[in-house]
């Protein structure tokens, strides 16, 4: 570690404009009291030098004004005291050479002052807005990695900063870089920069030059100057703030210093609040589907043993030789076995559907489908289970088509049909209605039973979820078949809804956006 | 059916499967041998060629899908493909490659029956007669005058629609693959624009309806989604 290079890091160009104001100020002054003296018979030219103190005052605070005042006092002294053209002064030209010199430079300190005080408080208002402006973005992301780039941008832009990144990793090499005011210039991490230094307290912290081995010796001498401000989470070091400055800029000043110390001290603080979320959300996610599982493995279990008990029970007594059947019975017994082989084979499926909903490998195969299309093949397939009842279709010839894979929508129709026959009595109507909603089609099935409670609606897309129902009524449903019509519609880009049916029970709404090159 | 039994090739490797089905279709008057494997399979189509073959696409040893072309090599008895349900590609894949229909595991006995006969009845009793004319209930395609009539009506279709019918009824009890169809009517570049079909099935069902005041045709056009179309038996129902 080695001092700044002070010499690098003075500005001469600027002190040389500061100079050459001095001069010019002092020479205006000089040259309108000399036209006051000769022409305007003015005797004394004291005011004019003064009214020049106070102007470099306030154009330049109160040193470069001390010194006009000194420069004042020589040209007095050498142009108006008597002997003119000398420094030696007669004993009448002591008093208002001393009083021109004391006047002056109190002068220029106290107009200095005045403007000091006025440019520092608007820095420091310009510091406050600064840092509130980057804890605000920090405070108000969802995520603190979301709120990086404009922080960055913040602080390019306050502390004149030519580049600003945020990289987070244990050591310098194995940063990656989460925000980057120009993510295209490549990573200059490796080489020589001026980290800071920071101390426990509230003091100042100071900027160290660092040179690590791997950096190009030619590097430290030109280009812009390389800052790296520490990311910390406790005493451990989980990244950097690092920016490029321009050389002929000099260090930061103690305000840019803070803002870097605060924006960095407020990134690190944020980082390790997204990470401690993230581990919270994951305990959490676990946490359901621990619970999920439980629910899982608790429906299941009754829907698969009921219909196997029913089967085995039923395939036993016809294997039994011993049983005297009534006639048809035996085929009635065989038949049962069907239906709940069906249920089985139902269940089954739509488990299978969930888990292949839920694990993201359902992968639709998107086609243009004309309504018709949609419904049409679902209705020969629920053939059975709809059994005698008619099934009203409304389905208007002139809808434009939809964009979804063809057997996942055909099956959501199928498993709405089958809610609505499976929910209901068999005289029950049933009603499938499609019509257009702006750049959407809505498809509707609806039932003429009993409804769902309204309280119910929300919850009927839920696994697992079946509406309460009175003590009488059998156990129907696998609770799934909405969950995986949700599943799939939603896979496919559609939306799902339940509300009352006009026909007084459930209707179920499927919403997917007709095809923007197809508004025929 | 008719005098002789129909002889029917069963392979299907799952055994409770294989036994209940051989000795359902045994008891309706079908002859049937089964086989576990595709290589029994193979030594059974060498041994004597069934009428009909039920083929379970996941078998161990020789796929599914080779002992259909093996079979399709040799000739066009008709292969009716037994696969899970959700399986649609397999099913193009199996359609494409010959198969004439599939049923989707699991299904149920009347269902078996009724695609037993309609595959069958293609080579029994075809519709096609001999001078290529095809006659499904009070529909009929003369092919020689391109003309298609309902009920003795003149059914007006585009050249597109009546070439999309024709090969339709061609095959009528079969599964034409959309890719199938698509290469037929529109030619190869367009198999996989299968919403240009959607469109003109559309408007032959509605041709059609609108000479069929007593819905007779209504299933006439079959949508198999994700895998194609096909002529529906319009005498069979779902029982």
């Amino acid at each position: 570690m080695r001092p700044v290079d002070l010499l690098a890091v003075v500005n001469w160009r600027r002190l040389a404009g500061l100079l050459a104001v001095d001069l010019g100020v002092l020479l205006a002054g000089t040259v309108v009291a000399l036209v006051l003296e000769d022409q305007a018979n003015v005797p004394e030219a004291t005011a004019v030098y003064l009214l020049a103190v106070a102007l470099v005052a306030f154009l330049q605070g109160s040193w470069p004004a001390i010194g006009t005042a000194i420069g004042a006092f020589l040209a007095y002294n050498y142009l108006f005291i008597a002997p003119h053209f000398t420094f030696v002064v007669g004993e009448r030209g002591l008093l208002p050479l001393a009083m021109l010199l004391v006047l002056g430079a109190s002068v220029g300190r106290l107009t200095g002052l005045l403007r000091d005080r006025a440019s520092e408080s608007d820095l420091r208002e310009r510091e406050a807005r600064s840092l509130f402006a980057v804890s605000r973005a920090i405070a108000t992301a969802r995520r603190t990695v979301d709120a990086l780039p404009s922080v960055v941008d913040r602080l390019a832009a306050e502390a004149r900063l030519q580049r600003v990144w945020i990289g987070v990793g244990s050591t310098i090499l194995q940063e990656r870089v989460l925000a980057d005011t120009n993510p295209a210039a490549g990573s200059q991490a490796a080489g020589a920069h001026l980290r800071l230094n920071r101390t426990a307290d509230a003091g100042l912290s100071s900027w160290v030059h660092l040179s690590p081995p791997t950096a190009a010796p030619a590097q430290r001498a030109a280009g812009p100057v390389l800052l790296r401000v520490e990311l910390r989470d406790g005493n451990e070091v989980i990244g950097s703030l690092w920016a490029t400055r321009d050389r002929s800029l000099g260090p930061p000043s103690d305000e840019e210093t803070r803002l870097l110390a605060v924006a960095a001290d407020q990134v690190g603080q944020g980082l390790l609040r997204d990470r401690l979320l993230e581990q919270a959300t994951e305990l959490e996610v676990t946490r359901r589907s621990d619970a999920l599982k439980a629910a899982l493995l608790d429906s299941v279990s009754h829907d698969l043993r009921t219909p196997l008990g029913s089967i085995r029970a039923a395939a036993g007594t016809l294997a039994d030789d011993t049983v005297a059947w009534a006639p048809g019975e035996r085929e009635a017994t065989a038949r049962q076995i069907d239906a709940e082989a069906e249920r089985l084979a139902r269940l089954v499926g739509d488990l299978l559907e969930m888990s292949r909903i839920e694990g993201g490998a359902l992968q639709p195969q998107h086609e243009v489908v004309p309504i018709g299309e949609m419904i049409r093949p679902a209705l020969a397939r629920a053939g059975g289970l709809i059994g005698h009842r008619t099934v009203e279709v409304v389905v208007p010839d002139d809808l434009p088509p939809v964009d979804v894979d063809p057997v996942l929508a055909n099956q959501v129709i199928a498993n709405l049909l089958d809610n609505a026959a499976g929910h209901t009595e068999p005289d029950c109507p049933i009603r499938i209605s499609a019509q257009r909603e702006g750049q959407m089609i809505r498809i509707r099935v609806e039932d003429g039973g009993p409804g769902v409670p309204p309280e119910a609606l929300a919850r009927l897309f839920e696994k697992f979820y079946r509406v309460p129902r009175r003590r009488d009524q059998a156990r129907r449903g696998s609770g799934l078949g909405l969950a995986v019509v949700k599943g799939l519609t939603e896979a496919m880009g559609g939306t799902v809804a339940a509300t009352a049916s006009d026909l007084g029970g459930l209707a179920i709404d499927l919403r997917f956006r007709v095809r923007a090159d197809m508004h025929a | 059916m008719t005098a002789r039994r129909p002889s029917i090739l069963l392979v299907e490797d799952d055994e409770a499967t294989r036994r209940t089905v051989a000795a359902n279709l045994e008891s309706h008057g079908y002859g049937v041998r089964a086989a576990a494997s595709g290589e029994e399979a193979m030594v059974l189509w060498e041994l004597r060629r069934p009428d009909l073959v039920l083929l379970d696409l996941g078998l161990p040893g020789i796929d599914g899908l080779d002992v259909l072309r093996r079979i399709r090599r040799d000739a066009t008895t008709p292969i009716v493909i037994l696969s899970a349900r959700g399986e649609e590609r397999d099913k193009v894949l199996a359609l494409d490659a010959g198969a004439d229909d599939y049923l989707s595991k699991p299904f149920g006995m009347p269902e078996l029956h009724a695609r037993v006969r309609a595959a069958l009845r293609r080579i029994l009793a075809s519709g096609v007669a001999a001078d290529g004319s095809v006659e499904i209930g009070p529909l009929r395609l003369d092919p020689a005058r391109r003309l298609v009539t309902v009920a003795g009506d003149e059914l007006r279709l585009t050249p597109r629609e009546y070439e999309v019918l024709k090969v339709l009824l061609s095959h009528a009890g079969r599964v034409v693959t959309s890719g199938r169809l698509l290469r037929a009517v529109w030619g190869t570049a367009y198999s996989d624009e299968a919403h240009y079909l959607h469109v003109y099935i559309g408007q032959i069902r509605r041709k059609i309806a609108a000479h069929d005041p007593d819905g007779a045709l209504r299933d006439l056009l079959i949508s198999e989604p994700g895998v194609g179309y096909r002529v529906g038996p319009l005498d069979e129902g779902d029982s």
